[in-house]
């Protein structure tokens, strides 16, 4: 039971996922480390290395872009924001994460009332 | 205290304690494996070892200047195992690379670890799971068996070239582990790595015994090693150009063949190995296929040869692949047109046609061939024969074809006359074409008085090789002979005869027809059955006669004497005394 728990936990978070990291850019121009410290806290990513996978293939499809920074603690770092095409990838996963939270509050609450 | 190695991450240099360093590299090549170059492998990595470089900085901070196995766990963790990186990142694609590279997964390599040649066997070995000196000897006993049972290994080796060709060296430790087909894992990259290490060690220290010693036999042993090694590398290159020499000569000679084919003036082709196909682009297929099937192999060893020599063991891949392609369909294609031509001699039929000699008003037939042998045989046109003076061969001109494939024998006629009779063979696709093909032929003889001659060809019209022959058969009745002339050397074969005499001594001389067979009327030191009941075997060389006839037995040697049998008694004389005669009332009488 305990590995499948986990796996229904890690397929919910995963859904969810690009949904936050978009929204997160949404707000401000952003570093990876940065994004990773506020799902931290929310507990929506584990481990830090999944995320550059992600940003990756969200740049590959015309989402996000970045520019580079120079640090004084390191490597050059890449700032990512939103494309206009990001924008409005978002305003559509906005829509459906709202309907979806509508529907699954519908279904568990009936659920719970018989 | 630790050695350390210096690394490059993320364009930041960094000193970590070897044992890290192992561990560190492990794990990025286990994230490596994890993506293909298509999901953008090499930035996702960029971005990874940037943002490691950047959290190694943080924890030396100012104080602490290497890096330990400790920092390297804690930045792997917080990073996150391989598995753990793909599985939370890869919900968009259906078919993960994480299951491309799945464990298990098994490539077929050359083993660079464990080689004689070029480690084929050994990636071989590596990929079903079997001892690696089995598939070496299972694989030389199988070449040395077909060298020696069905004449040649050439089909082996070859394969084994192309193999060496075609396979990837495998290079990097992933690689290694998908030769054998272990699971992609951190700790099996390190496992083998460590494996690696061992080996090396274990050189090292070989190497180093053999210089502790410092001894002269050392030195020695050392320099004949050297020397030796030098040897084959030499070796390795005289070998190298002599597979180019040979690859581009018969490379060549291919050329030349397509040259040939195609019809250049100055390169003569041969019009009658058309014969034998169906129709002209039949021809230059079938041609064209037998260049990649025989060139392709030449062209390259001469490509082994090359890399050989210039040590460039690379390889592309490509060419490999391109040649065995090309090869295969050359094999392909022959084997089509060689069963569709075969096709066409399934079957094989006779025409018969009997003359009679009825004019013959000697009973002592002459056989002779035609005379001006060079006249007919020159300028008719390009011709395939074994050698020049053989009588068999074809030769084509203007849609005739003349073949040489001529054969005479002399055999006991059932009637009381001369005749000949023409046994025209021929080959078919069905009995009626078979027919067909052998009514297509046209051989002609001359009957003069008590002269046979025969032509030295036949021709057809139809102009189609199928096997056609032409056996001419004289029969000869009982009580006659023929005197079979020396120009049909080469056109009779075994003819039968009462003293097993060989066919080239039976030329030049008169044979009569006897009820058991031919007989020799005019052969020195031959049994000769003169008929009536009478036998003559005359020795030839010192007189010594045997004779039976209605006078008895008689048995005369080279001085007169001589041993008889008759109604009268025995007979013996010895050399220089009288007889001495044996009656039959117990009665000598000298």
């Amino acid at each position: 039971m305990g590995s499948n728990l986990e796996n229904t936990q890690a397929q919910m978070r995963k859904g969810v996922l690009e949904f936050c990291i978009l929204s997160i850019l949404a707000q401000e121009e952003v570093y990876p480390s940065d994004i990773i410290s506020r799902m931290k806290e929310s507990k929506l990513i584990v481990v830090e290395g999944t995320l550059y996978p992600l940003l990756t293939r969200l740049k590959n499809a015309g989402l996000l872009q970045y520019r580079w920074e120079e640090s004084k603690s390191g490597p050059p770092r890449k700032y990512y924001s939103l494309t206009p095409l990001g924008d409005k990838f978002l305003d559509e996963l906005r829509i459906t994460w709202n309907e979806l939270v509508e529907a699954v509050n519908l279904t568990t609450q009936k659920k719970s009332e018989s | 205290m630790n050695k350390t190695v210096t690394v490059n991450i993320g364009g930041i240099v960094f000193h970590i304690d070897e044992n890290a360093y192992e561990k560190f590299r492990a794990y990025l090549e286990s994230i490596r494996s994890h993506f293909t170059a298509a999901e953008g492998r090499d930035e996702i990595m960029q971005d990874i070892e940037s943002r490691i470089a950047e959290m190694f900085q943080e924890k030396l901070g100012d104080t602490r200047q290497v890096i330990t196995l400790d920092d390297v766990e804690q930045v792997t963790s917080q990073m996150g195992k391989p598995e753990q990186i793909t599985e939370e990142s890869d919900f968009l694609n259906a078919d993960t690379p994480y299951q491309q590279s799945a464990p298990g997964v098994k490539k077929l390599f050359r083993n660079p670890d464990d080689k004689i040649l070029g480690g084929v066997a050994s990636g071989v070995a590596a990929y079903y799971d079997y001892d690696v000196s089995w598939v070496r000897i299972a694989y030389a006993l199988i070449t040395l068996f077909f060298m020696a049972f069905v004449g040649s290994g050439f089909f082996f080796i070859m394969l084994y070239i192309i193999l060496w060709i075609v396979l990837p060296e495998a290079k990097t430790t992933i690689d290694k582990l998908q030769m054998r087909g272990e699971p992609i894992t951190v700790s099996n990259i390190e496992k083998n790595r460590k494996e690696e290490k061992v080996y090396e060690k274990a050189f090292a220290e070989d190497a180093k015994s053999v210089k502790k010693k410092g001894t002269a036999m050392g030195r020695i042993f050392e320099g004949i090693g050297k020397a030796i090694k030098i040897i084959f590398l030499i070796l390795g290159k005289l070998v190298a150009v002599f597979f180019i020499f040979i690859g581009l000569v018969v490379a060549f000679a291919m050329l030349m063949g397509i040259l040939a084919l195609i019809g250049i003036p100055g390169t003569q082709y041969p019009e009658v190995w058309r014969l034998v196909f169906d129709s002209s682009q039949q021809f230059f297929v079938a041609s064209f296929a037998a260049l990649l099937l025989i060139g392709i192999p030449f062209l390259m060893l001469a490509y082994a040869g090359v890399r050989i020599l210039f040590d460039y063991h690379k390889g592309q891949r490509i060419i490999g692949f391109t040649a065995m392609g090309l090869w295969l369909v050359g094999l392909g294609v022959s084997l089509f047109i060689g069963m569709r031509v075969l096709s066409n001699f399934s079957e094989k039929d006779q025409v018969r046609t009997t003359y009679t000699m009825e004019e013959m008003k000697s009973n002592k037939l002459i056989v002779e061939m035609h005379h001006d042998k060079n006249k007919e045989k020159n300028y008719f046109g390009p011709r395939i024969g074994f050698d020049l003076e053989d009588d068999f061969y074809l030769e084509a001109s203007d849609g005739i074809v003349r073949s040489g494939n001529v054969k005479v024998d002399f055999v006991k006629s059932e009637s009381d006359s001369f005749e000949v009779v023409q046994l025209l063979y021929a080959r078919g696709k069905t009995r009626k074409d078979a027919v067909d093909n052998a009514s297509g032929i046209s051989y002609k003889f001359a009957h003069k008085d008590s002269v046979l001659t025969l032509d030295r060809f036949f021709t057809f019209t139809d102009p189609k090789y199928r096997s056609q022959k032409v056996q001419v058969l004289i029969k000869i009745p009982v009580g006659s002979s023929v005197y079979m002339d020396p120009s049909l050397k080469r056109f009779i074969y075994d003819i039968d005869n009462v003293q097993n005499v060989l066919d080239n001594d039976m030329l030049g001389k008169t044979w009569i027809m006897t009820k058991k067979g031919l007989s020799c009327m005019d052969c020195d030191g031959t049994e000769r059955v003169v008929g009536g009941g009478k036998i003559h075997i005359d020795t030839g060389e010192d007189g010594t006669e045997i004779r039976i006839d209605k006078k008895g037995l008689r048995i005369t040697g080279p001085d007169g004497e001589k041993v008889r049998i008759d109604s009268s008694g025995v007979i013996i004389k010895r050399k220089g005394e009288k007889e001495y005669r044996i009656t039959g009332d117990n009665e000598v009488r000298i």
